[in-house]
């Protein structure tokens, strides 16, 4: 016992004993999951018999790479993380600037906008369906009554821009509020200097705010593009990533494959895939993002 | 005048911004306080009897036991805020005071959340199902804990590198051993960190879906699935989905308006610096 307590205060341990908590936690969370994914995409594994399984050689990859739904999938989560994305930044940052002004009366303001962002996504979609309901939904209601009866939100003619309205009405607020938090740091005296010396409105957003908001907008985009890219939640409850799989993000294809299809070593092989397409930003932000804290 | 004018003008577009935002969560609040002929009307009524029978409907239906539901998610949320908390202000005290893993532990971990979950989803089901965890709120708190170690140990690490040494010093040589210096000095000056860890960790638990509905059958089901299992094959009773819908969204709604502040402070450090 005392050897123990010995050894538990020595300095030169200490530092171990610290950190192995969260190490040993983070090799059982993840790494028997990477070492599964690893070696079962070269196997062929169903979900309805799992001890049964066979070696597949790369015929998994190839499965996956030949799959057109795959592709599919993967340009739907591009085309759908880029727009979503672009469009909140144009908006956050439209409502931040307009706010900038008046920062002190609203206040309260801010605690509205954070209600969205606190929400669910999958609360979001099931909201969602409520509002878009053709019978009890107040959208629909309300279009028929203004003159545009019989539009059904989630169909193919319509379901994509939906969906994109609904990402945008969730997460426009997380960009407004960090621009907005960044904008409070500009102190208001350079803003009057600037003022006096006869600059106008452009010039001042040119060489202050544009600044100040630049590395807030970039990462704000980065967190956006990397959250929106693994989309689930909300496209399961609203669609299902149908109809048919038009609205099947990359995230929809591997749950899809490994929990409908059960076709577990296609689905992991689609994973890996998906992990690499992660480590992009994972290397961006280790190298842009995280470095300059460090050092 | 012109400036009244002005003040009614801006008044008026932030009150259009704030509907427009919430209005999905506005509707739904409507709804479950309408009584089922309500909300079948035609056009909707803005103005109508509440009443409170959807609220009682969904903790009456033994099918789904919304009770159950919350506790499920109370527990799960609090557990994987406390073992996020537990395993990363430590971790984070060694990285920045003893330098060790600075390099590249650190950064892997806070970028652990740029890789999507559901790559992790199916081999954690296997891994469970042979070690008895599917279904279990055990099993849900670890897999959450993973989930919410990035934001913990970047906020933990970022606060912590703020400290002086010399309070830490101070106590170690009036006999302090390096523990006790974590335990009276150390904890007690991150309260403020230890709050926005805690209250994000809880909302982010409390709103996973995916996990939640891959690893539990009945037993360990949390609000945001069990929510949906008041829309069934036969028909949705959608007075009874929004009551739920209303109640899952209180403890984020509550965090909103009572801590702002941590949140934000929160929300910002995730942001700007990892």
């Amino acid at each position: 016992m005392n050897f123990l307590i010995k050894i538990l205060n020595d300095e030169k341990y200490i530092k171990y004993f610290l950190i192995a908590p969260l190490i040993l936690l983070l090799l059982f969370i993840l790494g028997f999951p990477s070492i599964y994914d690893l070696v079962f995409s070269f196997f062929k594994v169903e979900l309805g018999s799992l001890d049964n399984v066979q070696y597949n050689g790369i015929k998994n990859f190839t499965e996956v790479f030949n799959d057109s739904e795959f592709w599919s999938s993967v340009e739907f989560s591009f085309k759908f993380t880029v727009t979503a994305v672009l469009l909140e930044i144009i908006l956050g940052l439209s409502i931040a600037l307009f706010f900038f002004s008046y920062l002190k009366k609203f206040k309260w303001l801010i605690s509205f906008m954070l209600l969205p962002m606190m929400t669910a996504p999958a609360l979001m979609g099931i909201m969602f369906r409520l509002l878009l309901n053709d019978f009890v939904g107040v959208i629909p209601q309300y279009l028929s009554i203004l003159g545009f009866p019989g539009i059904t939100f989630l169909t193919r003619e319509h379901v994509y821009k939906t969906l994109i309205i609904i990402d945008i009405i969730q997460w426009t607020p997380f960009v407004f509020i960090l621009v907005f938090a960044g904008l409070q740091t500009i102190s208001k005296d350079i803003i009057e200097a600037s003022k006096i010396d006869g600059a106008n409105a452009f010039q001042r957003f040119e060489s202050i705010i544009l600044p100040t908001i630049t590395p807030i907008l970039v990462t704000a985009g980065f967190f956006r593009f990397i959250d929106t890219f693994r989309i689930f939640d909300k496209i399961y409850v609203l669609t299902g990533g149908g109809p048919g799989n038009y609205t099947t993000s990359i995230s929809i294809y591997i749950y899809k494959m490994a929990f409908s299809y059960g076709n577990i070593g296609k689905s992991i092989a689609a994973s890996l895939f998906l992990l690499l397409f992660s480590l992009i930003p994972l290397y961006i932000s280790l190298k842009f993002i995280i470095r300059k804290d460090l050092d | 005048m012109l400036n009244k004018l002005k003040k009614l003008l801006i008044f008026l577009i932030t009150f259009i911004i704030i509907i427009f935002f919430n209005f999905p969560l506005i509707n739904t609040i409507l709804t479950a306080f309408k009584s089922s002929s309500a909300i079948n009307a035609y056009p909707q009524q803005w103005i109508f009897t509440p009443t409170l029978t959807n609220f009682r409907g969904i903790f009456q239906q033994s099918s789904t036991p919304f009770g159950q539901y919350m506790i499920n998610s109370i527990l799960i949320a609090l557990g994987s805020s406390l073992l996020a908390l537990i395993v990363s202000i430590p971790a984070a005290y060694t990285i920045v005071r003893y330098k060790v893993g600075r390099k590249y532990f650190f950064p892997f971990v806070v970028n652990l959340r740029a890789i999507p979950l559901i790559v992790f989803a199916l081999p954690i089901y296997i891994l469970y199902r042979s070690m008895g965890l599917v279904d279990t709120r055990l099993g849900l708190i670890l897999i959450d804990t993973l989930i919410n170690i990035p934001l913990a140990l970047l906020i933990s690490v970022s606060f912590m590198q703020d400290f002086p040494v010399s309070i830490e010093e101070a106590a170690r040589i009036d006999g302090c051993t390096v523990w006790q210096t974590l335990i009276y000095v150390i904890f007690p000056l991150m309260r403020p960190s230890i709050i926005t860890v805690g209250i994000l960790s809880f909302i982010y638990t409390w709103n996973e879906f995916l996990f939640g509905m891959i690893l539990s059958i009945n037993n360990s089901t949390p609000v945001t699935v069990g929510t949906t299992m008041f829309i069934t094959a036969w028909g949705i009773k959608w007075g009874l989905v929004a009551a739920a819908m209303t109640i899952s969204i209180i403890p984020p709604l509550i965090f909103v308006f009572i801590t702002q502040k941590y949140l934000i402070s929160g929300l910002a450090a995730g942001a700007v610096k990892g």
